[in-house]
């Protein structure tokens, strides 16, 4: 049985959310499953990893069917066996309040905010994958997620900081409920981990650990200390990480920080640029007073220009042109019969 | 950014807060017997059960364009003197903002399990009703598109009902509801058959 996944990174055993949390779920009950970490997720029916392949060709890209399959393959320890029915419901209710409060507010975080894509996500796909295919596989994991958001409330949420203040905003929520449920226990039910332990553990990890640099979530993840004590215990008894791993990744940690602390003195300053902007458009526009009655003035003449125009077009207003001459000849021919002219004009000149 | 994300989510919560009296509320919502779809239906029937339960006085207003007046697109909306508010869980916070709460009693981690079912209910029963009313052909066909055009005239009524299905459609493809079958869509019943269950998920509807 061999389970497909990225491989390993930042601290995590493995980078993405779906692989994250199949990985907690076979070693939560301890299956034989052989982790193989590959950069070829064109091999995956769907395109994408987690890929679990059981040798008898089986192939589960689906978290709930992979439980499904461990629960029913005999393993020594039965994931969620311990549960009553009333608290397998309950967990299903979480998993559904997961997926929909805390998946859109990963693939935000990893795949919409701009900050975050081009630190993070396009960076170390990019710099991992095999060159012609990195580009496809970034842009059609960004375009997904972004369909993903925008559908969402459609009609509702139209540009980009309203989706991402509704979403940030439901994650904060969700993660203060998982913290209160959580409480001083070290696992969501009882001492021994469960399925929606995987879950809470796959969505929180990354936004934990990851060089993010819009780190709201992460921030406020952060003070919440006996969820960051959840996911570091996990990948400290389930999934620890080799040594090789662990130094090659200390020692690229430093150029990860780097990268994070340049995206986030890019970002102040634009920040800082934007208010400069807008405050400057505030004063030009009070400044603008004067201007504003020569725009009035200039808008009228063209409009009374225009309204002219186009009522003589129309006919509404006609324009006989009258010659002087014709003038003159009808004053002329209004002279009373039998004067003579020429004496008429000769007195008047003498 | 961060400072002005928390002052914007202040003030969002504190924005209803401004005047406290509740007059001339009214339920909007599309005409229930001939227009209202499936997952409408419901949404405006738990809006009315809720403000039934909290006894707050309301009048229902169904308008054939309840869809097109509503600030977000969905219905029911409810409107309180100036305050206009659309979907099932932002009424639910405006009324206990206004100081009336059915889940007072809970503690958090009620509440927080409350949530999660309401969840459940958004995430799989809205989500199949969907599916059942604009990805079932036969439904779509005999059903869904009648209903929703028959408040217009002739051109509108065959037009509006494609464009809203495009939409709804583009939804469940990017939520990956568009190729399960619709046994899959409706074996979401073996999650809901337990009685304790059904009862949870209807207490979470009452919030």
């Amino acid at each position: 049985m061999e389970l497909e996944v990225f491989p390993s990174d930042f601290g995590l055993p493995a980078l993405e959310c779906d692989s994250l949390q199949f990985l907690a779920c076979t070693k939560f009950c301890a299956a034989p499953v052989r982790v193989v970490s590959k950069l070829s997720p064109w091999q995956s029916p769907t395109g994408e990893y987690p890929v679990f392949r059981d040798g008898e060709g089986a192939v589960i890209t689906d978290f709930e069917k992979f439980t499904d399959y461990l629960r029913h393959n005999a393993q020594d320890v039965v994931l969620d066996g311990d549960l009553t029915t009333s608290e397998k419901n309950e967990l299903y209710a979480f998993s559904c309040m997961l997926k929909n409060r805390l998946y859109p507010a990963q693939l935000f975080a990893l795949w919409m905010d701009d900050n975050n894509f081009n630190t993070v996500s396009n960076h170390w796909f990019a710099s991992n994958l095999t060159f012609p295919y990195n580009m496809y596989y970034v842009q059609r994991r960004r375009k997904a997620a972004i369909a993903y958001l925008r559908n969402m409330h459609p009609g509702k949420l139209t540009t980009d900081a309203e989706i991402e203040f509704a979403v940030t905003r439901q994650a904060l929520f969700c993660i203060n409920m998982l913290a209160t449920k959580l409480g001083d226990k070290k696992y969501f039910y009882g001492d021994k981990p469960s399925s929606l332990d995987a879950l809470v553990f796959g969505y929180l990890a990354p936004l934990l650990k990851l060089p993010l640099p819009s780190d709201r979530l992460q921030q406020h993840l952060k003070s919440c200390p006996n969820l960051v004590r959840f996911v570091e215990s996990i990948i400290s008894i389930y999934l620890p990480l080799t040594d090789d791993e662990l130094s090659k990744q200390r020692r690229a940690r430093d150029r990860w920080d780097l990268r994070r602390l340049k995206a986030q003195e890019a970002m102040k300053r634009k920040r800082i640029r934007d208010q400069e902007l807008k405050t400057q458009e505030a004063n030009a526009a009070k400044e603008s007073g004067e201007f504003h009655l020569r725009d009035t003035i200039l808008f009228g003449v063209a409009a009374v220009t225009l309204t002219v125009l186009f009522a003589v077009h129309t006919g509404l207003i006609t324009i006989t042109r009258v010659d002087r001459a014709s003038e003159v000849d009808s004053e002329m021919a209004s002279l009373p019969a039998g004067m003579d002219f020429q004496n008429a004009f000769s007195s008047e000149y003498d | 950014m961060d400072r002005s994300f928390f002052t914007d989510l202040l003030n969002d919560e504190l924005a209803m807060n401004v005047d406290d009296n509740w007059d001339d509320a009214a339920l909007f919502g599309p005409y229930e017997n001939e227009q209202a779809l499936l997952y409408q239906y419901a949404e405006c029937l738990s809006a009315r059960a809720f403000l039934k339960m909290c006894n707050l006085p309301f009048k229902i207003e169904q308008r054939p364009n309840a869809e097109h007046m509503s600030p977000s697109g969905e219905v029911p909306f409810l409107k309180v003197g100036r305050l206009v508010v659309a979907d099932y869980l932002p009424i639910v916070d405006l009324v206990a903002k206004k100081g009336v709460k059915l889940s007072d009693g809970l503690t958090d981690v009620e509440i927080g399990e409350l949530h999660a079912h309401i969840c459940l209910l958004e995430e799989v029963l809205k989500n199949a009703e969907m599916y059942i009313s604009w990805m079932h052909e036969p439904t779509l066909r005999v059903v869904t598109k009648r209903r929703y055009g028959s408040v217009y005239p002739w051109p509108l009524s065959s037009i509006l009902p494609s464009l809203k299905g495009r939409q709804v459609c583009n939804k469940l493809r990017s939520f990956g509801w568009a190729d399960r079958t619709i046994e899959q869509v409706s074996n979401f019943r073996h999650s809901l058959n337990t009685p304790s269950f059904i009862f949870a998920a209807a207490g979470a509807r009452r919030s």
